[in-house]
């Protein structure tokens, strides 16, 4: 058993001079996407010149057929590194497979209103992602209230849409986009002693959330309040007041901060206790006396602060491992519905310890990330239990194909590590310069143009030929038979049929 | 031969689908400088539609021939021709002018022009 592995490049096979091909198809909590690495060996320069950034670039590998067939990954070269020491000269290729085309595009200010997710999926990908196709788009059964998008990634989009409906996302390699529910696809393949060389198998609580709290954007509703005065200074408010406007017996009043300074200045009428939803009616030296005199009408107008707050827990999972609390917060969630689908979503992924099962495989095959797989590892508590495939990773190289030691899994749940932290982190970031761009803003857009057209007369020709004596309906004297032809010397009879000599240039011309 | 202005505004109606393409070809006798301002011939005397449909054999080229019998051209120092878009009046696309030849009934006529977009 020996696993051949091959490169394609534009139509262009490459089978020798690969050192290790290394191909990585890896699964997010809802998202897929998968990178390469191949390196040659480049001895005398000798693929220098044979790559470019952008090729696509696709990696076939199959046991005991050569060449093989079976393709493993599609992508993009995004990279070529070429390293040299005396005598040992090495291209390496990277790069990622098509999802890379939904990491490096955002979304335009953009508002979706009712729409249901993959609809609003394939109206994105059409508009902003080049390249990708979305025939494998799933409907789901879930309809977004509303949606605002602020340049937001494309990729994050797609992917907080996933989380929203239970679905997950990858580009295929026919670069179709493949929105599907979790779980709902399988592939045949059986994962046991016949085909596992290696297992591992861990159990842990780094990704248990029990109790989820999720914030997002604010909102201010105007309310009026009406008073008639008592001869008092300080009026209740039911809620904590913004943006107050305030009239005493129809006459507009000047506002201040209370507490602020120690004495009200000059020209303020009222100040607000925002803590205490209170408005005082100053009266002193420096400020004079504003407090309304009894029986005035006073009415205030104000804003109330309403914040987009959800919050969820799962009780039976409290119970057996203890509480555990997460804190999203979100200034993109502008609708209490989809905060609500976030908690759900986010009980329902991380409810329950992490449990990531490794292993290593002999043999060579496609594995679709996202798909469920059958496994039996009896030794490890494993009875014929289906799990999702979230990494398969291929790494060729003379030993591992001639060892058929090439693949390597893993199942269930990813422990969470460093980079994914780091991750959100630039998640974060992205939403915090995002928050001050509005979806009306109107955007001058200077793009660049291609193509240019030129008409022209690329050549003229004038031509005659001579009649000779054939017979001319209408002609003075081609145009009776049995008369002299004129232009024959000797003045030949006309007769029936084409007497005519060839054309010939009389002027001619061309653009040059 | 020169693309005329009105040539080049007709070219634009036409990629909008306003607009009558240019199947007639016209001969005349005027001998007055060809310029990019021409909107006619000088001295026109006849016009025909081309010989059967334009050329388009040729990948971004269009060839239009159209023939004159030895009885209509008779009589006639040729000195311009030009290709329009109606078989009277109409749109003047380009035009050309060179010194005469003389038809006294004994020969006939032939006219090409080749378009290109380039």
């Amino acid at each position: 058993m020996v696993i051949y592995n091959m490169v394609s490049v534009v139509n262009t096979d490459y089978r020798d001079g690969i050192e290790e091909i290394e191909v990585t198809n890896s699964m997010g909590d809802n998202n897929a996407g998968g990178s390469f690495n191949v390196r040659f060996n480049n001895d005398r320069g000798r693929f220098s010149d044979t790559f470019t950034i952008g090729q696509t670039i696709t990696i076939l590998a199959e046991q005991d057929v050569n060449p093989p067939t079976t393709t493993l990954f599609v992508g993009v070269i995004e990279e070529i590194n070429m390293t040299g020491v005396p005598n040992n000269e090495f291209l390496e290729l990277s790069g990622r497979d098509f999802s890379a085309r939904l990491m490096d595009a955002t979304i335009e200010p953009e508002v979706y209103n009712s729409t249901e997710a993959s609809a609003i999926i394939t109206d994105i990908v059409d508009k902003y992602v080049s390249n990708i196709t979305t025939t494998n788009v799933n409907v789901t059964s879930t309809t977004i209230p509303r949606r605002v998008y602020l340049q937001t990634n494309v990729y994050d989009a797609i992917k907080e849409l996933a989380e929203e409906t239970g679905f997950y996302f990858f580009v295929d390699t026919n670069q179709d986009l493949n929105f599907i529910r979790r779980g709902s696809t399988s592939t045949t393949t059986i994962l046991n002693n016949t085909n596992v060389i290696k297992s591992q198998v861990i159990n842990n609580n780094e990704n248990l959330f029990n109790r989820v709290f999720v914030y997002g954007d604010r909102y201010l509703t105007g309310r009026r309040q009406t008073f008639i005065a008592d001869g008092g200074s300080v009026f209740n408010l039911a809620r904590r007041p913004q943006d107050t406007f305030v009239t005493a017996s129809g006459l507009v009043q000047s506002g201040g901060v209370f507490d602020i300074l120690s004495t009200a200045p000059t020209g303020v009428n009222y100040l607000v206790d925002f803590e205490g939803s209170r408005i005082i009616f100053v009266s002193g030296t420096a400020a004079g006396n504003s407090i309304p005199a009894s029986g005035a009408s006073i009415i205030i107008d104000y804003n109330i602060d309403y914040p987009i707050a959800k919050f969820g827990r799962n009780s039976a999972s409290i119970d057996l491992y203890g509480p555990y609390t997460k804190i999203i917060i979100n200034n993109e969630i502008k609708d209490p519905r989809q905060a609500a689908d976030v908690v759900r979503n986010q009980l329902e992924i991380y409810s329950n310890p992490t449990r990531e099962i490794s292993l290593e495989l002999r043999g060579v095959f496609p594995l679709t990330v996202g798909n469920n797989i059958q496994v039996n590892l009896p030794l490890e508590s494993i009875n014929n239990e289906s799990f999702i495939i979230l990494e398969a990773r291929y790494l060729f190289n003379k030993e591992n194909n001639q060892a058929d030691q090439v693949m390597n899994v893993k199942l269930n749940q990813r422990a969470k590590i460093a980079t994914d932290t780091l991750k959100q982190i630039i998640l974060d970031l992205r939403r915090l310069q995002a928050s001050e761009i509005q979806t009306t803003q109107v955007i001058t857009r200077l793009e660049d143009s291609t193509g240019s057209m030129l008409v022209r007369v690329s050549g003229w020709f004038v031509r005659t030929r001579t009649i000779g004596n054939s017979f001319i309906l209408g002609h003075g004297s081609n145009g009776v038979l049995g008369s002299p032809a004129p232009s024959i010397a000797g003045g030949s009879q006309v007769v029936l049929g084409d007497q005519r000599s060839a054309f010939t240039v009389q002027r001619s011309g061309t653009d040059i | 031969m020169v693309f005329v202005n009105v040539g080049r505004s007709g070219t634009a109606m036409l990629l909008a689908g306003f607009g009558a393409v240019p199947n007639w070809i016209g001969i005349g006798s005027g001998s007055g400088a060809v310029n990019v301002n021409n909107t006619v011939l000088i001295a026109h005397t006849d016009r025909n539609a081309i010989t059967g449909s334009a050329d388009t054999s040729t990948v971004q080229k269009t060839s239009y021939t159209a023939d004159f019998t030895s009885v209509e051209i008779s009589g006639t120092n040729l000195r311009e021709f030009g290709l329009f878009n109606l078989s009277s009046g109409g749109t003047l696309w380009v035009r050309e002018g060179f010194a005469s030849v003389s038809f006294d009934g004994t020969n006939e006529l032939q006219i090409q022009i080749i378009l290109e977009v380039v």
